[in-house]
C-alpha cells in the first residue's frame, strides 16, 4: 500500500470512517501481533495486546500528526503495551525463571528444568537483559526492523541502537553458554 | 577506524548491510586487529545462537482468525474502555522514556518542576501575550517573532551544552559528574516540546527533533557517568553533525535579524 493511501485512510479514520479503520487494522495487524509475540512469547497475550494496541490507536488517532510516521507510532505503542503486559504478568504469575535460579536447578538435575527447550533458554536470556537492550534485540535482531526504524520506535539515536544491540547480543550469548555448560 | 566504531558496526557487517565504504573499512580493520576480530566471532556466534524466527508467529494463526481480527478490535472499541485505553503520540513517547530509561522517573520529576516554574512565571505575566506591547510601550522596538527568538535562545543554550559535553576529558578510569548537564538537558527537552508544538520551518523542526533525541539521552544518563557513556552521546553529536547545524541555524537567524533591523531603520 502506498504512503498516500495510508495517509488518506488516517484522514478518513479521523473523520470517523469505520471502513478506513478496518483497512488500517488489516494492514498492520500481523506485524503488530508478531512484535507483541516477540516480547511476550505467548499467543493469547500477543492477541490481547495486539487488539489493545488498535483500540488505543482508534481512540487516539485525532492526536496523531500526519507528518510523523504512522508505523513508527503504532509499533511504539505495541512495544510499550507489551512491556506493560510483561510487568503485569511478572506480578500476577512468576512465569519466567530467573537465569541464576535456572542454572542452579539445571545443575541439580531438576526434571522440570530438563524439559526446557532452546527457545525457552532464549526467552529467559532475553528477559535477563535491561529493558532498552531487550527491546533493541527484539526489534532489530528478532523482528528485523532497520536501525533507523528502531531508533524511531524507541526514541533514541541510531548509535545507541547499535551499541545496545552489540551489548545485548553479547550478554545473551554469555548467558546461553552458562546455561548450556551447567546443563552439560 | 576506531575499535569502538568498528564494534558497533559488526552486526550490520555480518549481515552485509553496510554501505561499500564502511564494509571495506571494517574488513580492513578486522584483518589487522585481533581483538576486534575476536569480537566479530563472538557476535557471529551470538547471532547463530539466537536465530530470528523462521516464520512469523502470526503465520501460526489461521486465515479465518485474521479475517475475524478486525471485527474483534471493533467490538473492543465499543466496550466503553476509552478512558483506560486512550493514548496519543506524546504520551507514547513519554511512556517510551519511562519504560526504557533508568533515570526516567527523575527526569519526569525534573520536567514537572520546570512546568511548575513556567506556570509560576505565567501567573506573574512574564510570558503573557501583551509582553511585546509592554516593551513597545516602554519605547523598545520589537517586531521580532517570539518563537524565532525562543528558538535562537534554545540553539544558543544547546550549543553551549553540546560543546561542553564534547570537551569533557576525564582521567582514564574516572567517572564524570554530569549533574549540571543533565539539569540543563531536561530544561531544554521541555523547551523542545514547546517549540515542536509551534509553527516552524521544516529545517528548524528537523534540527529541533534531532537535538531532542540527544537531549533526552543526556537527561537520562546517570549522574556519575562512565567515559564510554559520554562517548555514546558524543558519537551522536558527531554523527548528526549537530554543532555545525546549530551554527548554520544561528547564522540564518542573525542574517534575518540584520535584515529586519535594516528595514526598521
Amino acid at each position: 500500500m502506498s504512503a498516500d493511501r495510508e495517509r488518506q485512510l488516517i484522514l478518513d479514520v479521523k473523520e470517523g470512517s469505520h471502513e478506513a479503520f478496518r483497512e488500517l487494522v488489516e494492514l498492520h495487524m500481523r506485524r503488530v501481533y508478531d512484535l507483541a509475540y516477540g516480547f511476550l512469547n505467548d499467543h493469547d497475550d500477543a492477541e490481547d495486546v495486539a487488539q489493545e494496541v488498535f483500540v488505543k490507536v482508534y481512540h487516539s488517532i485525532n492526536a496523531f500528526r500526519l507528518d510523523s510516521g504512522f508505523s513508527t507510532w503504532i509499533y511504539r505503542i505495541t512495544a510499550n503495551t507489551s512491556l506493560d503486559r510483561v510487568k503485569q504478568r511478572g506480578r500476577s504469575r512468576a512465569r519466567l525463571i530467573p537465569m541464576e535460579q535456572a542454572v542452579y536447578h539445571a545443575g541439580s538435575g531438576d526434571p522440570n528444568i530438563e524439559n526446557i527447550d532452546t527457545s525457552a533458554h532464549i526467552e529467559r536470556a532475553l528477559h535477563e537483559l535491561p529493558t532498552l537492550q531487550r527491546a533493541v534485540v527484539i526489534l532489530r535482531h528478532m523482528e528485523g526492523f532497520s536501525t533507523r526504524q528502531v531508533s524511531g520506535i524507541l526514541r533514541c539515536s541510531e548509535g545507541t541502537v547499535k551499541t545496545h544491540l552489540h551489548r545485548g547480543l553479547k550478554k545473551m550469548r554469555r548467558l546461553l553458554h552458562n546455561l548450556a555448560e551447567v546443563r552439560s | 577506524m576506531m575499535h569502538r566504531k568498528v564494534r558497533r558496526l559488526l552486526y550490520e557487517y555480518g549481515r552485509g548491510e553496510l554501505d561499500p565504504v564502511d564494509m571495506k573499512n571494517v574488513e580492513d580493520h578486522l584483518a589487522r586487529c585481533n581483538s576486534c576480530y575476536a569480537e566479530y566471532q563472538i557476535m557471529k556466534e551470538a547471532v547463530r545462537l539466537i536465530p530470528s524466527p523462521a516464520k512469523p508467529p502470526s503465520a501460526s494463526r489461521s486465515e479465518e482468525y485474521w479475517a475475524r481480527f478486525a471485527s474483534s478490535v471493533e467490538v473492543r472499541t465499543k466496550e466503553g474502555v476509552r478512558k483506560q485505553l486512550t493514548t496519543n503520540p506524546a504520551v507514547e513517547s513519554l511512556l517510551s522514556l519511562l519504560v526504557y530509561r533508568r533515570w526516567a522517573v527523575t527526569a519526569a520529576t525534573g520536567v514537572a518542576v520546570v512546568v511548575l516554574a513556567a506556570l509560576f512565571a505565567l501567573s506573574r505575566g512574564v510570558f503573557q501575550p501583551d509582553y511585546a506591547e509592554e516593551l513597545a510601550g516602554a519605547g523598545v522596538v520589537t517586531t521580532a517573532d517570539p518563537v524565532r527568538m525562543e528558538l535562537a535562545e534554545y540553539y544558543r543554550k544547546s550549543k553551549i551544552l553540546l560543546v561542553g559535553i564534547s570537551n569533557i576529558n576525564p582521567e582514564l578510569g574516572q567517572s564524570v559528574d554530569l549533574a549540571v548537564e543533565r539539569q540543563v538537558a531536561r530544561q531544554l527537552v521541555y523547551q523542545t516540546r514547546y517549540l515542536d508544538s509551534k509553527q516552524l520551518d521544516e529545517r528548524s523542526r528537523a534540527l529541533v527533533r534531532a537535538l531532542e533525541r540527544i537531549l533526552i539521552e543526556l537527561a537520562n544518563m546517570e549522574q556519575q557517568a562512565d567515559l564510554k557513556d559520554v562517548d555514546i552521546i558524543r558519537a551522536g553529536i558527531h554523527q548528526e553533525n549537530m554543532l555545525f547545524k546549530i551554527r548554520m541555524a544561528e547564522s540564518d537567524y542573525a542574517t534575518a535579524e540584520n535584515n529586519r533591523m535594516s528595514v526598521e531603520n
